[in-house]
């Protein structure tokens, strides 16, 4: 027996105009969890794919268990006892849990489909793995992390041994993640050997115990986790050095910029109130953070405040301006500037292309277009700029249409467009979701710089860790409601996970003393 | 795949841009909507009819009745069409799908004849100019409430659509019946329109001879153009398109969608009803049938805009090549053929119009391979 569950040697890989793996070596024990660590790009997916007999590569070699082996489609890498998790699940959407599993390895008994055997494995798989799974509900109903566990029951039914996870954590909310991680040491310690990919070092210290960096295709190094900081791996990963915790220069609080009186705000169609009489002030030279599991009204409180969302009652006070009435563009145009939370569903014309992203609010103001006619030489420019000074990577300038860039990039393309539009106050919605630490780093800058300028800005995050980093205060949401005023020199983790979970709250006028 | 086709522009220059892929693809469309057409063609009617048949749709009438006439057939029945798909292609570039293009079209033949008759006396040389204005005007009304009701009311935009044809033709049939001017009792056709009131041939009757062509098509042409600037420069363009991509996106950026979809209904309503009058005022002797069937313009604008990707320039093009198989369709009859032969084949073609993603990937492999090691 090899020493090694799998080895892949000298992997190379090359798509038309790039190599995305370049000579690489990965070694893989059995029982580690060993984590693919790279930025968006690096070669990651490309790599496991090339295991999982998606991909061919160019060249190099990949040994099972000391043998030589050629793994030419997914059917072959699961006879090896390879299973994928894939970054973008791959699971039948009206089919149920059951029905999806055995998708491609059905029993049948007389040349009749028959689901019983099947049942009574996944019953005892999911009790031995803790794996919470409805095997009779619908995909299409189905939280993502559900979703992902019928993924990880299907590896598991083929008996796979060797399990890849790629970016499992960028869908989950931090609960779910926690519960991965517990069925991902449960698996270990059954004997399967883990590949977990991502770019989460909190994660990879978390779990993993060894680790391959990548960057642009090649390997920068193998390590093993214990004993290794973030910022070594962030250094790794990135190449340079990373400011996890971002330095915060002494701003001293200002006046009062916008302030929230008793506001309310609706659920989806015909549910009950979302946002429930909330009032807070938000002041210049402030990050306020509204902490709070997803799901909270957070996302309903941003609509009201926006216009995107009609409010059920209360003020939303610029000054003596009451906007609460107002329509879009009239907050757009006078105080408000706001990164969405959903990217491509509000924050870009995905068929636009940069120049015409970067005007989304302005095109109709003298700075861009006169007498109805929109000057397009000038955005040209203008976005030309904002890619050189936000540093937004793109094949074509300021011409590229953003729906062919990485997330990254697109969501460089709204920071943008928001910080420079100059508003007094900034609405930030989970502005670094799916970010890695380079582009993390960057937007947080940003935030602050914003800050230091003397602007409000109001930030809701899911991050634990980018809350407590950033902010001057929280307010924590729970249930359409604030329940906790904290500060994050004053508060810690557990503390805030306390109030985050409804089991604290003050009694007090959320933040309008 | 943004990124293969990018690298595609270097390696194949300008056999694989973005412009090319498309245009290769759409022939494709073509040739295999015409080869299935002459298949159909031999199977109805056997090889010594179906191949003569099958050639005189591809000559157009060129081949019976000579080039000059030929090309002016195709230039005279391009107007309507131009309109109607002009005005569907527009729509749809806001995301609304303009089902109503045969009552604007109806509502502006209406208003041109109306104004064309009752204001020839008044006017004289400069009424056809009178009658395009009321044309427009008529279809933008017609349009906006259409709009309007899709906006605001959330009313299915494909009923709305039916239901305001219906509305129009019953409607115009009234108005018609009540005007003595336009119309003596007992005939199932309107009078016709006077000189005054028709558009000018500039000629085009001694170049284009034995044909109708006239100015209409420059008209025509001419509000493509406008409305290719339209979409391309102002910021009216720039939320019509916003709000056709992304709704949401138009709404977040304080865009009033609503308002955007009825005026855009507006716009389009008047390029459909242009079709009506540039068309009915563009030949002399033209008769409005009074009954019970929207005129079949309205509907070939949908097959003209989805041939020409909803490009107001393009759609030029796709007018005249599905005019130039109606010419031919109509020497079909010498065959004892019916000239539904060509809906036939424009209907598969616009069929095929939904592979174009595949022809287009298809065809960047090719450029691929052809260009490999050359970049
Ligand atoms: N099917 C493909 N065709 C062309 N290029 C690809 C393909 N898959 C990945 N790439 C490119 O290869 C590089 C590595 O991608 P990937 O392995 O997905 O990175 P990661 O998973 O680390 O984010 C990227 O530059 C990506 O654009
Ligand atoms: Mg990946």
């Amino acid at each position: 027996m090899s020493e090694y569950v799998f080895e892949m040697k000298n992997i190379t890989k090359k798509f038309p105009g790039i190599t995305a793996n370049d000579d690489i070596t990965l070694q893989v024990r059995k029982q580690d969890v060993y984590a693919l660590l790279g930025e968006n790009g690096a070669g990651k997916s490309t790599l496991m794919n090339v295991l999982f007999g998606l991909y061919q590569p160019e060249s190099g070699e990949i040994l099972i268990n000391g043998e030589h082996v050629k793994i030419r489609n997914p059917g072959d890498a699961n006879a090896y006892g390879i299973g994928m998790v894939h970054q973008h699940f791959k699971l039948v959407h009206n089919f149920t849990a059951l029905q999806n599993i055995v998708l491609g390895v059905e029993t049948t008994k007389r040349g009749m489909l028959d689901l019983g055997k099947a049942r009574e494995k996944l019953i005892e798989l999911t009790n031995r793995y803790q794996l919470k799974v409805d095997l009779d509900m619908p995909v299409e109903d189905m939280t993502v992390g559900m979703q992902q566990r019928v993924e990880i029951l299907k590896m598991l039914y083929r008996e796979n041994d060797i399990l890849i996870f790629d970016e499992p954590t960028a869908v989950l909310t931090p609960q779910e993640t926690e519960e991965l991680m517990k069925s991902i040491e449960g698996l270990v310690a059954e004997g399967k050997s883990i590949v977990f990919i991502s770019h989460k070092l909190n994660e990879i210290i978390r779990i993993a115990n060894r680790c391959t960096v990548l960057r642009r295709g090649k390997v920068v190094g193998a390590v093993d986790i214990e004993g290794m900081t973030k910022e070594q791996l962030s250094e790794m990963m990135v190449g340079r050095k990373i400011m996890l915790k971002p330095e915060k220069a002494d701003v001293k609080r200002g006046e009062v910029l916008m302030s929230v009186r008793g506001l309310t705000v609706g659920g989806a169609k015909g549910h009950e109130n979302s946002v429930k009489d909330v009032s807070f002030d938000l002041h210049a030279g402030e990050i306020l953070c509204v902490a709070g599991i997803d799901g909270n009204g957070q996302t309903e409180l941003v609509y009201g405040l926006t216009g995107l969302r009609g409010v059920g009652g209360g003020s939303i006070l610029f000054g003596n301006d009451d906007v609460s009435g107002a329509d879009i563009r009239y907050r757009n145009a006078r105080h408000i500037s706001h990164i969405p939370e959903d990217r491509h569903k509000h924050g870009l014309v995905l068929d636009y292309s940069i120049y015409e992203n970067m005007i989304l609010q302005t095109y109709f103001e003298k700075t861009v277009s006169h007498n109805g006619l929109i000057d397009n030489r000038k955005a040209f420019k203008y976005a030309e700029e904002m890619i050189e000074r936000y540093d937004i990577r793109c094949a074509q300038g300021a011409g590229t249409v953003t729906r062919g860039m990485s997330g990254g990039n697109q969501q460089k393309v709204i920071v943008a467009r928001e910080i420079e539009r100059h508003s007094s106050v900034l609405i930030a919605v989970q502005p670094t979701r799916g970010m890695d630490v380079g582009a993390i780093e960057f937007i947080h800058k940003q935030l602050l710089r914003m800050r230091e300028e003397g602007r409000g800005i109001l930030l809701i995050s899911l991050e634990l860790e980018e809350v407590m980093n950033i902010s001057d205060r929280i307010l924590v949401m729970y249930e359409g409601e604030f329940v906790g005023e904290l500060y994050p020199d004053k508060t810690n983790f557990q503390e805030l996970g306390l109030y985050m979970a409804g089991a604290k709250r003050d009694v007090f006028a959320g933040g309008a003393h | 795949m943004k990124k293969k086709e990018n690298r595609a522009v270097k390696a194949g220059g300008i056999w694989a841009s973005p412009f090319m892929t498309t245009f290769i693809a759409k022939i494709v469309t073509i040739i295999i909507g015409l080869m299935i057409g002459l298949i159909l063609l031999l199977f109805t009617s056997g090889t010594e009819v179906a191949i003569p048949a099958f050639k005189t749709i591809i000559t157009g009438s060129f081949g019976l009745v000579g080039f000059r006439t030929g090309m002016g057939r195709m230039l005279y029945y391009a107007v309507p069409i131009l309109m109607t798909g002009l005005s569907v292609g527009f729509a749809l570039r806001t995301g609304v799908f303009n089902i109503g293009a045969p009552g604007q079209f109806l509502m502006g033949l209406y208003a041109g004849l109306f104004a064309g008759i009752h204001f020839a006396p008044a006017l004289g040389g400069a009424t056809w100019v009178a009658a395009i204005i009321a044309g427009a005007l008529a279809g933008g009304v017609w349009g906006l409430i259409q709009g309007m009701l899709q906006a605001y009311k959330k009313m299915n935009a494909i009923i709305c659509g039916i239901m305001m044809n219906y509305v129009a033709l019953y409607l115009v049939n009234m108005l018609i019946r009540a005007d003595r001017a336009l119309y003596f009792g007992g005939r199932s056709y309107t009078n016709s329109l006077p000189g005054d009131a028709l558009l000018p041939r500039l000629g085009m009757n001694n170049i284009f001879t034995g044909s109708a062509a006239n100015s209409g098509i420059i008209i025509g042409i001419a509000v493509c153009v406008a409305a290719y600037f339209i979409l391309k420069k102002t910021t009216l363009g720039y939320e019509l398109k916003a709000t056709g991509l992304n709704r949401e996106a138009a709404r977040y950026a304080g865009i009033k969608v609503e308002r955007v979809v009825a005026v855009s209904m507006m716009i389009s309503g008047v390029f459909a009803a242009l079709g009506g009058v540039l068309y009915h005022n563009g030949a002399m002797g033209q008769k409005y049938t009074l009954g019970d069937a929207l005129r079949p313009e309205g509907f070939t604008g949908i097959p003209v805009a989805l041939l020409g990707s909803n490009h107001p320039i393009a759609i030029i093009f796709s007018a005249l090549f599905i005019s130039y198989l109606q010419v031919g369709g109509l020497g079909m009859q010498s065959f004892g053929i019916e000239s539904e032969i060509v809906t036939v084949i424009t209907s598969i073609t616009i069929f095929f119009c939904s592979f174009n993603v595949l022809f287009q990937k298809l065809y960047i492999r090719l450029i691929d391979k052809l260009f490999e090691g050359r970049a």
